[in-house]
């Protein structure tokens, strides 16, 4: 049985009432929306949160989802929706900006690396670009942000953020290299970092 | 090939997606300016680390899979207490205005008068009242920023009243005359409203504001969802005339600005915002 047809069996049984299956769509997929909340984020408490918010989301509406896309699809929409709400939730009650509850400090993103990956002054270049990038994607719009992280860090198909945004490819295509030029933009101080030789 | 058209090209280049021409046009811009060059291999190199924090390790809690349960465990238990204690009865303003046999049933919910007993309020002039099953007539109509549910029959007409959200039955009486009753919601959020005539098989269906805007400008759900996400940010009433509740839609109106900018995008997601006479918004399928 394939990973989509067995997500199908315990979506049926959950849109029954299942509790469990719904469980087990939760374990089956809370690593995966935790690490794209994260990567959005930087902030471990407010990922869990907008986790839990969005698994609530998608218990609520499962009746209504007919299998339109993938459900991996449909829940990575979900946490990008509950991502943006609640940035402009907080920008809009005017709470502590994430940017300073990011954890983008060099010491966490060094753990990050196996024992066999680079030498310690590639390491560090490495460490260094990752900040930078880190600290340019917060000043770009949510969005942007949203796309970026899942093309280039998630490593989804323009297809799979078509699907998951609802939007056309074509559109997916300009929006990011919009953002990259966004990005590119917003490192514009600090390109050095990537100059080859 | 310009510098600067040639930039706006790093992506493209990258991405490998330029035609054959613009390709070589690119390249050789690339080739004659060694500044231009660096730069896209500068831009290029930004590109592959972002890449490679894909390869990021992140710890995930060991709790996630508690907190998840726990909140959803908090989230079904309120709802049933919702259900149970008739909690959105108590999210509704008492305006008593009419009969004390029907506001006795329909007492925190809605108030109404009725013709040719107690107390008698005009409807004042509701356009676009409609024929719902003769000889009984019934709207939504506003006024001076107030909503009302209009009613006339000609003989006793049972009408129930229902949130749409969660089945609840909020009050179920008989018009037998005129019916003009205000409508209010004092809950936070927007609510959705199911006015059923018992002669009728097409219930009437509003959405109207909670006390507080709130920021739903961006999400996804029913088309039902979408009508209450308007309601929260444009703080406005809403009837809803449409043929599938539980289209699933996406919006995104952070970006809209005014009524009729919104009117515009809706109008891309095949829906119709039309403002009545009265000045009462209608939510419809675009055909």
């Amino acid at each position: 049985m394939t990973q989509a047809s067995d997500d199908q069996l315990l979506i049926e049984r959950a849109q029954e009432g299942d509790r469990a299956a719904f469980d087990t769509l939760v374990s089956r997929y809370e690593d995966r929306a935790y690490k794209y909340a994260y990567r959005l984020t930087r902030n471990q408490d407010l990922a869990a949160d907008i986790v839990a918010d969005s698994f609530i989301r998608v218990y609520r509406a499962l009746k209504n989802f007919r299998g339109q896309s993938a459900f991996s699809t449909w829940l990575y929409r979900i946490v990008t929706n509950c991502f943006l709400d609640r940035r402009k939730r907080n920008k809009e009650q005017g709470n502590v900006s994430m940017d300073e509850q990011m954890e983008v400090s060099t010491g966490t993103i060094s753990r990050q690396y196996e024992d066999d990956g680079p030498g310690p002054d590639e390491l560090a270049e490495r460490n260094a670009r990752e900040s930078a990038i880190q600290g340019a994607l917060e000043h770009l719009p949510d969005y942007q942000k949203a796309m970026l992280i899942m093309y280039h860090v998630e490593a989804k198909s323009y297809e799979d953020i078509a699907a998951t945004l609802d939007l056309p490819i074509g559109t997916v295509k300009s929006r990011l290299n919009r953002a990259r030029v966004a990005l590119r933009d917003q490192l514009d101080s600090q390109m050095e970092l990537f100059q080859i030789g | 090939m310009k510098p600067d058209k040639a930039r706006e090209l790093f992506s493209d280049y990258l991405e490998n997606s330029l035609d054959a021409g613009l390709k070589q046009a690119f390249e050789r811009a690339l080739q004659g300016d060694p500044q231009l060059n660096a730069e896209y291999e500068s831009f290029a190199s930004m590109i592959t680390s972002f890449d490679t924090m894909r390869d990021e390790e992140i710890a995930v809690p060991t709790d996630l899979h508690e907190t998840i349960s726990r909140r959803l465990d908090k989230h079904v238990w309120d709802e049933k207490q919702t259900a149970k204690s008739g909690g959105f009865f108590k999210n509704w303003r008492m305006t008593l205005l009419g009969s004390a046999a029907v506001v006795a049933i329909f007492a925190t919910v809605i108030a109404f008068t009725q013709n040719g007993k107690d107390t008698v309020r005009e409807a004042g002039t509701i356009p676009g009242i409609r024929k719902v099953d003769s000889p009984t007539t019934a709207d939504f109509g506003v006024k001076d920023g107030q909503v009302f549910l209009s009613a006339k029959s000609a003989k006793p007409t049972a009408v129930e009243v229902t949130n749409i959200e969660n089945g609840e039955q909020l009050g179920e009486f008989n018009v037998n005359g005129t019916l003009n009753s205000p409508l209010s919601n004092d809950s936070e959020n927007a609510k959705l409203l199911q006015v059923k005539f018992s002669e009728e098989s097409e219930p009437l269906l509003i959405v109207l504001p909670g006390k507080t805007q709130l920021d739903a400008a961006a999400g996804e759900g029913s088309v039902l969802e979408l009508a209450k996400a308007i309601s929260d940010t444009y703080r406005t009433p809403m009837i809803i005339r449409l043929k599938d509740r539980n289209a699933m839609v996406n919006w995104d109106f952070t970006e809209v600005g005014d009524v009729t900018e919104l009117a515009s995008y809706l109008q891309g997601m095949n829906l119709s915002y039309s403002l009545r006479e009265d000045n009462l918004v209608v939510l419809s399928d675009n055909n």
